[in-house]
């Protein structure tokens, strides 16, 4: 194990795991000396009769102060902002989000203003910008997910004035996050994938892009096990809790790697994806994968390579040539895809112009590659990815992930 | 494929590690809201540790007040005095420029600073609330275990509060260079066994388990490097090593091989570090025989992905406890051959084990007086 | 009883006064190349019209600043912070670490990966001046150490050589005139 030169690792978030790791919470308020937490949650999670489970773990110990269940699937200035208000009025003292990344980064955002007595949002956006302690905070994610419980990123869009705002402070990590098997139980086959790849990438692109570290590295291939050896089992078999407590441990997991050791080309080409097409980000993040492995291929092979490890597990690494073991990574990726778009009967597409929306349009049009192309250059995971990307290069890939071919890794410029 | 076991985790501490790594301790103190820190030190610290630790400080517009009186057996009175210390110049976090004693003092004296108005003395029920100063650990190489965790060790007096982890760790390359070759391998050997106790099977959770993975990863694949050839790199991720281990292991119960040779080292003064580089191997000997399998991560972490997937999988536990006796092997300059090498009499076994037990009560005295029985005669073995 | 003394650390002048000529130099040669080549041209154009970043070392200095003016020109502004309103702040975290990056021991990327830098400001115009700096090096160094700089040395400046050596002739020129 390579040790790197220089490297920065924190995950201060207390992890809670265990199929009623929920009937903690209302001792983990009491250590965090709140009363009368504020549940911000979504229709999705409540109707799937989460808050119920919440709310019984609560118990008669702890009497929310407040739930607000209205946060939609992109988190957006103006709910922050009415949510904070019901917080105050409401005289909460801390915060418990039941959700996914959109409800978690709601979540983050509230807690910046009800913390910082403030109404201006946009005072804190950039690195850094939050500098102290805000009001205790408890992720409860029912996704695995996104990793936002342990990520100190929140991204909140000002739809209004179609801004984007990122905030990134060691200080809007949650305190606690807590994984219970129950949370995710309810999670649909097609999500499931979706989220699970998603955690898949952010464990991946962590241990092969440039801020790779001891610490992100462990955490990513325990990550890429667990999910590799339980995602297929899961989509098939929803009530697996067992195979949902180790999902929701992968995602958890592959957030502490990436939130440390940052992302490159899948998320690079998947943010700019979604924000020109509106694509899932787990989507994107399942189609780009195998591609990012490729492009990166000449600068990560030994990392690649390793990867197999984690994903095909020690006899199958074993039984293939070390030459051979990054092209098996990629190919494993491949094969995943396909599974999931078989189990899930269609729905997890395998390249972008396979993705269709409710009323069967194509979301990814050739025409937009372009776009994306441009949009992608504006994205800061692009430094990170070991490889230069310019203009022509994501125009190249995302041809590729279009038509659902692999690159020709002649034509991949290197640096 | 392992279940998953109902598990919490927690790492409160950053870890900064490297290449010029001192240098970004101003701008981490101001993220934690502090400007005048008083470093803490051994009073033996050599002038280039105090010489590089200074210049890391030039151009930041922070100074600091050196407390540098901390002897090999401070207690109760050295955190006091860098208590005092501490409110008359105004300071508002401490940095432990050093391991063992420094940081046990620096946390002894961060629970005074807690206390409002008056420097109790420090008693063993003092309850320890959440008003704790910003406390960094820049470690020397010659970690011992409780640092990077919530513990501290002042007069023989555990005291125990996540309020004690410190908030920052800082690894720089120049200083852990420079630890003795004997603190070194103690060193080694307290990461050692805190990575293994804690990723033991009855303890396992997979964050846990990351940092234990790394530590046995760097401590086996760097101790003779580091330890023999001094070489920067290598020293480097020993001291990861060893940050990583106590990490994994404060958030498990603690084990019977370390609680064993801290009550070995107690009650008559050979150094824990050395026994428990005795006991582990025979630990996990038992263990294997008693078909309480060894984890085959073992194998993994000391011995990489290619040795662990070529070797059949049943002969992985083993093959991880193998692999850790060679390596221990290594140390052999350090470790005693056996408990009777160490003038230990046949009958003070069953007194190790009680007090073991009075500190443990967790663990068994039957199964102490076993492994000490094992490990007490290599020739009858 | 032993007296405890306060330390204060010296200031590291040298270190200052090389980051400093370098940051010099590179913000009169991003002015001069934005005259002189078309890639940083477009990149200044797409970038706000106020458009207007620091690149300096915390918490004391040195800093550049170049930007935009109202005509549209690209003028490296100064060294002082001061009156200036920025849209964009690089900083990097302490001497020691703008020392790394100027004698290229890491690279831009690199030194981003490693948070040697802190960003106030939007993102994506990051991104722009990190394309910017890369071009300028090409210009400014010898490929064996631009090299070490970038992470990809660009193709078109091997493919088209009179191109890069007479614009480096051209950007030299300009960096010192200040023209």
């Amino acid at each position: 194990m390579n040790i790197p030169a220089y490297y920065e690792f924190c995950n201060r978030v207390k992890t809670f795991s265990g199929h009623k790791a929920l009937d903690q919470l209302p001792q983990i308020l009491q250590n965090l000396k709140a009363k009368k937490p504020l549940i911000i949650t979504d229709k999705g999670v409540s109707a799937a009769g989460l808050i119920t489970i919440v709310n019984k773990a609560l118990g008669t110990k702890v009497k929310a102060g407040a739930i607000y269940d209205d946060v939609p699937p992109d988190s957006d200035l103006k709910v922050v902002n009415k949510v904070a208000e019901v917080y105050k009025n409401k005289g909460c003292d801390a915060i418990v989000a039941v959700g996914g990344g959109s409800v978690l980064d709601t979540a983050k955002g509230v807690n910046i203003l009800v913390s910082e007595n403030a109404d201006d949002l946009m005072r804190f956006t950039g690195a850094g910008a939050v500098k102290r302690k805000l009001k205790p905070l408890i992720a409860i994610p029912t996704t695995s997910g996104t990793g936002s419980e342990v990520t100190l990123v929140a991204v909140i869009a000002d739809h209004e004035n179609s801004l984007k705002m990122v905030f990134t402070s060691i200080f809007l990590l949650p305190d606690a996050a807590i994984l219970d098997s129950r949370m995710t139980k309810t999670l649909p086959p097609f999500l499931t994938a979706l989220t699970a790849m998603d955690a898949m990438s952010h464990a991946v692109e962590s241990y092969i892009c440039i801020g790779k570290n001891p610490l992100s590295d462990a955490h990513a291939l325990s990550a890429i096990e667990l999910i590799s050896q339980n995602l297929l089992n899961v989509v098939k078999k929803p009530k697996d809790l067992e195979g949902r407590l180790a999902l929701a441990n992968a995602s958890i997991l592959a957030g502490a790697a990436f939130s440390n050791s940052m992302v490159g080309m899948v998320h690079n080409l998947g943010h700019a994806t979604g924000a020109i097409c509106h694509v899932p980000h787990g989507s994107c993040m399942s189609i780009f994968l195998p591609y990012g492995l490729e492009y990166n291929l000449h600068k990560s092979e030994k990392a690649i390579g390793e990867l197999y490890f984690a994903l095909a597990g020690a006899e199958a690494y074993n039984d293939t040539p070390v030459k051979e073991r990054p092209f098996k990574t990629i190919e494993f990726l491949r094969n995943l895809n396909e599974e999931l778009h078989t189990a899930t009967d269609g729905r997890h597409s395998r390249f972008l112009g396979e993705i269709f929306d409710r009323d069967n349009n194509p979301m990814v049009p050739q025409s937009k590659l372009k776009d994306i192309a441009v949009n992608a250059m504006g994205d800061g995971a692009k430094i990170y990815n070991p490889e230069e990307l310019s203009l022509e290069d994501n125009l190249m890939v995302l041809q590729h992930a279009f038509d659902g071919t692999p690159l020709n890794l002649k034509k991949i410029k290197k640096g | 494929m392992e279940k998953l076991k109902d598990y919490s985790f927690l790492c409160q501490p950053k870890i900064i590690s490297g290449k010029k790594s001192l240098e970004g301790i101003p701008l981490e103190l101001s993220d934690l809201n502090a400007s005048k820190p008083l470093v803490l030190a051994m009073n033996n610290i050599s002038d280039k540790h105090r010489k590089t630790f200074t210049k890391a400080f030039g151009d930041s517009n922070m100074s600091f007040t050196l407390f540098d009186g901390i002897g090999q057996y401070a207690g109760v009175t050295a955190a006091r005095e860098a208590a005092i210390l501490f409110r008359e110049r105004g300071c508002d976090a401490l940095i432990a420029l050093g391991d063992g004693p420094v940081m046990n003092i620096a946390k002894g004296a961060n629970i005074l600073l807690s206390m409002d108005k008056h420097l109790h003395k420090l008693t063993n029920d003092v309850e320890i609330n959440q008003h704790m100063k910003p406390l960094v650990y820049v470690p020397l190489g010659a970690a011992m275990g409780l640092e990077a965790t919530s513990k501290a060790d002042i007069d023989l007096n555990l005291y125990d509060s996540p309020f004690l982890y410190p908030d920052l760790i800082v690894i720089d390359d120049r200083l852990v260079i420079d630890a003795s070759v004997e603190d070194m391998n103690y060193s080694a050997l307290m990461a050692l066994t805190g990575s293994i106790e804690s990723s033991s099977l009855e303890l396992s959770n997979p964050m846990a388990d990351s940092y234990a993975h790394a530590s046995l990863a760097y401590i086996s694949e760097n101790i003779t490097k580091g330890i023999k050839k001094k070489k920067k790199n290598s020293c480097l991720a020993l001291a990861n090593g060893a940050v990583m281990g106590s990490i994994a292991y404060s958030n498990a119960p603690e084990g019977i091989v370390y609680t064993t040779s801290k009550a070995i080292e107690r009650l008559l003064g050979h150094s824990a570090a050395a026994v428990a580089g005795l006991l582990l191997p025979h630990w996990l000997e038992l263990k294997s025989a008693d078909k309480k399998p060894v984890r085959d991560v073992l194998m993994l972490a000391l011995g990489g992905f290619d040795v662990y997937s070529s070797t059949p999988k049943k002969e992985r536990p083993h093959g991880g406890v193998n692999l850790l006796e060679d390596l221990i092997h290594n140390m052999d300059d350090y470790v005693p051959l056996d408990l009777k090498s160490l003038n230990i009499p046949q009958y003070k076994l069953k007194e190790i084990a009680q007090y073991a037990t009075e500190t443990n009560s967790t663990i068994k005295k039957k199964d102490i007086l076993t492994l000490l029985e094992r490990a007490y005669d290599r020739e009858e073995i | 009883m032993k007296i405890y003394e306060e330390i204060k650390p010296k200031k590291k002048p040298i270190k200052k006064i090389y980051v400093a000529a370098m940051l010099w130099f590179v913000g009169r040669a991003i002015q001069a190349a934005a005259k002189t080549d078309k890639n940083v041209k477009e990149e200044f154009k797409n970038l706000r019209d106020d458009f207007a970043f620091s690149l300096g070392v915390v918490p004391n200095g040195p800093v550049m600043i170049v930007g935009k003016t109202k005509e549209g020109k690209v003028k490296y502004q100064g060294w002082s912070k001061k009156g200036q309103k920025l849209t964009l702040e690089m900083n990097i975290k302490n001497i020691e670490a703008a020392m790394l990056v100027f004698t290229f021991q890491e690279s831009t990327s690199v030194a981003f990966a490693r948070n040697r830098f802190f960003v106030t400001g939007d993102l994506p115009d990051a991104l722009a001046v990190v394309r910017i700096l890369d071009l300028v090096e090409v210009y400014l160094l010898p490929k064996i150490i631009t090299k070490l700089a970038v992470k990809r040395y660009p193709k078109w400046s091997e493919l088209n050589p009179i191109k890069k050596y007479v614009n480096r002739i051209i950007i030299y020129v300009r960096t010192i005139l200040g023209v």
